[in-house]
């Protein structure tokens, strides 16, 4: 099996899940911003005195909404990175030691992998020493910043925590 | 109404964060970068940040997989499994 084969194909997924799922509701923002139809005329309800522009409420759901999109966005990569490590798991014949495991639920799976990869790739020559390469290192930081926002962005009852 | 904010643990953990709010984590970041401060820098997803971060999936899985080529041709060289025994 070629993990990073369904991992690209998960990653082009989010991409296009992404762009198509926040088009309507940047649209809706860009009409309000540009006083188009609809929104070129103020509704009945719209008091200039208050203060607030027309369609302010409109235009805030729509960002909250292109919002919830980008969350579970960011929670389906999670979980495309999380499948492809334990892809890799059986591509590579290992499991997670105990220690793993404890270091997974303390940490997150992102470290535990980080370091069971590190001692397989490492254990098979010297030219492998993978984990400690400053190209890799600055993968694994840039992945983790990403994947601590995740567990903030599981938005309930769409993307199930696991 | 969905302003979540990042929380004290990712803040002790990681200051350049990729999810949040460009002008937020700058603030934040001048005024000491407090992980219990209140005024945590928002989650903020945008087609630039979203993309970054696949970005930074797929660098690790080429990464990941230049490595597995070598480890798979290694085991399939019994020389290069052993170099001392070929001297």
């Amino acid at each position: 099996m070629d993990a990073a084969y369904f991992l690209r194909l998960r990653t082009r997924f989010i991409g296009r899940y992404y762009f198509t799922g926040v088009g309507p509701f940047r649209e809706i923002q860009r009409k309000i911003d540009a006083e188009e139809s609809p929104y070129d005329e103020p509704p009945p309800s719209f008091d200039p005195e208050y203060g607030e522009p027309a369609f302010l409420e409109e235009w805030i759901e729509a960002d909250d909404a292109a919002q919830v999109v980008g969350r579970s966005a960011v929670s389906l990569l999670s979980d495309a990175l999380k499948l492809y490590c334990k892809a890799l798991e059986q591509q590579l014949g290992f499991r997670l030691s105990a220690e793993g495991k404890a270091i997974a639920k303390k940490e997150g799976f992102l470290s535990a992998y980080k370091g069971a990869l590190g001692e397989l790739l490492q254990l098979t020559g010297p030219t492998a020493r993978c984990v400690s390469t400053s190209s890799s290192r600055s993968c694994w930081r840039a992945i983790a910043r990403s994947m601590a926002s995740t567990c903030q962005c599981s938005v309930p009852g769409m993307i199930p925590r696991r | 109404m969905l302003g979540a904010r990042h929380d004290p643990k990712t803040l002790t953990r990681h200051r350049d964060l990729i999810f949040a709010s460009e002008g937020e984590l700058r603030m934040w970041v001048d005024d000491g970068a407090d992980p219990d401060t209140l005024l945590a820098p928002r989650l903020e997803i945008t087609a630039e940040n979203l993309g970054a971060a696949i970005t930074e999936v797929e660098k690790l899985a080429d990464w990941i997989e230049e490595r597995i080529t070598d480890v798979s041709a290694r085991r399939h060289d019994p020389v290069k499994q052993d170099p001392e025994a070929s001297a």
